[in-house]
């Protein structure tokens, strides 16, 4: 365990009375939560098979609540870095606003919590994904791989695209290759989203001393990986349009959102700035990767339930 | 803030009890949830199952002689 979540487990007992409902809310990094809430809703109204209402919505419960658990056990780990980034320093460990048990214990509780819930409403086939999901997030990339390899963002990317396999599983019980293949969208499209903020944000990370690739291997590398990713990313979001899983009311959508994305992809693989007030290309590829996803899950979703 | 509750200021105190009940106001709500969505999961799997049982065939009426 970190040093300064030590620290607050022994010196912020007195300061975590005054913890409110919103510090415990904060430990759910429910920023990151509306993206996997919304891509595993959307591999639920995708998927074959009728979830009564009731069960659907606890199904996205579940899957919210665990991805929710996860953020929590990935702050009790990481505060000490928490407390040396800007971005992060007002986090609730960090902050002493809460002590280290409490947050372990709150992640525990939830995660539990939340796969014995999906497995005894829907099922184990859900409950087992979503258990993997959170010891992949948790174990495998902060424990293991966050501090050890750039590659940490690339593997840890798996953890953002579990819940699309949980939601999947949680209508039909079982993952065929189309969830995959959504797995495998989210998957790819990781990479080229967290370097983008990553190249912006390197002073941080470096500060931390988190591997981050454009920490470890410099910013044109970086952004020759983005681009690298950005070209096996699009060929994906279009294979479910050309194996017959999707119409090409989707397959449409993805060509032109995957145009987009190459094109600013290519603009931040040609941008040579280094001050991150000059990194316009890599903030607008970083906002716009944001709304590509939604749009493109948007988009199959309509297509499954809106056209013919 | 003082680490001893004996010594906190009115202004700690206030406070102090502000969060508790928040926290507790928040616990109440969330535990009210949970049995509703409990009953309601229970009542729809229920449902399921009743309407999922084989239905009771009546017995064929023997035609009087």
């Amino acid at each position: 365990m970190n040093q300064i979540a030590t620290d607050a487990t022994t010196g912020s007992a007195q300061a975590t009375l005054f913890a409110d409902w919103r510090d415990y809310f904060a430990l759910l990094k429910p920023r990151v939560m509306t993206l996997v809430i919304f891509t595993a809703a959307c591999a639920m109204a995708v998927a074959p098979g009728k979830l009564h209402p009731m069960l659907a919505f606890t199904g996205i419960l579940c899957i919210a609540v665990a991805a929710g658990a996860a953020g929590a056990l990935n702050q009790w780990y990481e505060a000490d870095i928490d407390a040396l980034m800007k971005r992060t320093a007002q986090r609730p460990l960090p902050a002493g606003k809460l002590a280290a048990g409490e947050a372990l214990a709150f992640g525990v509780t939830l995660g539990t919590g939340s796969v014995a819930m999906i497995g005894l409403a829907l099922n184990w086939v859900a409950a087992f994904w979503l258990a993997v999901s959170i010891l992949f997030y948790v174990v495998v990339y902060t424990v293991w791989l966050k501090r050890r390899t750039p590659q940490n963002i690339v593997i840890g990317g798996a953890a953002g695209a579990f819940p699309v396999i949980c939601g999947w599983a949680a209508v039909s019980g079982d993952t065929p290759l189309f969830a995959w293949m959504l797995f495998g969208i989210i998957f790819l499209w990781t990479p080229p989203h967290f370097w983008a903020l990553a190249l912006f944000m390197e002073a941080d990370y470096a500060k931390a001393g988190v591997p981050m690739l454009p920490v470890t291997h410099g910013l044109p590398e970086t952004r020759r990986q983005i681009l690298l990713y950005s070209c096996l990313l699009v060929p994906l979001t279009i294979a479910p349009t050309l194996l017959g899983m999707a119409d090409w009311a989707y397959g449409g959508t993805a060509i032109t959102l995957g145009a987009m994305f190459m094109w600013m992809a290519i603009k931040v693989s040609r941008s040579t700035a280094t001050a991150p007030s000059q990194m316009v290309a890599e903030k607008q590829l970083f906002k716009f990767s944001l709304l590509y996803l939604a749009c493109l899950f948007g988009a199959l979703v309509a297509d499954r339930l809106l056209l013919p | 803030m003082n680490s001893d509750p004996a010594n906190w200021t009115d202004a700690e105190r206030t406070a102090f009890y502000a969060r508790r009940e928040s926290r507790n106001r928040a616990l109440g709500i969330l535990l009210f949830a949970l049995v509703a969505l409990f009953f309601g999961i229970t009542v729809v799997r229920m449902t399921d199952q009743i309407n999922a049982a084989p239905k009771p065939v009546a017995a064929p009426t023997v035609p009087a002689q």
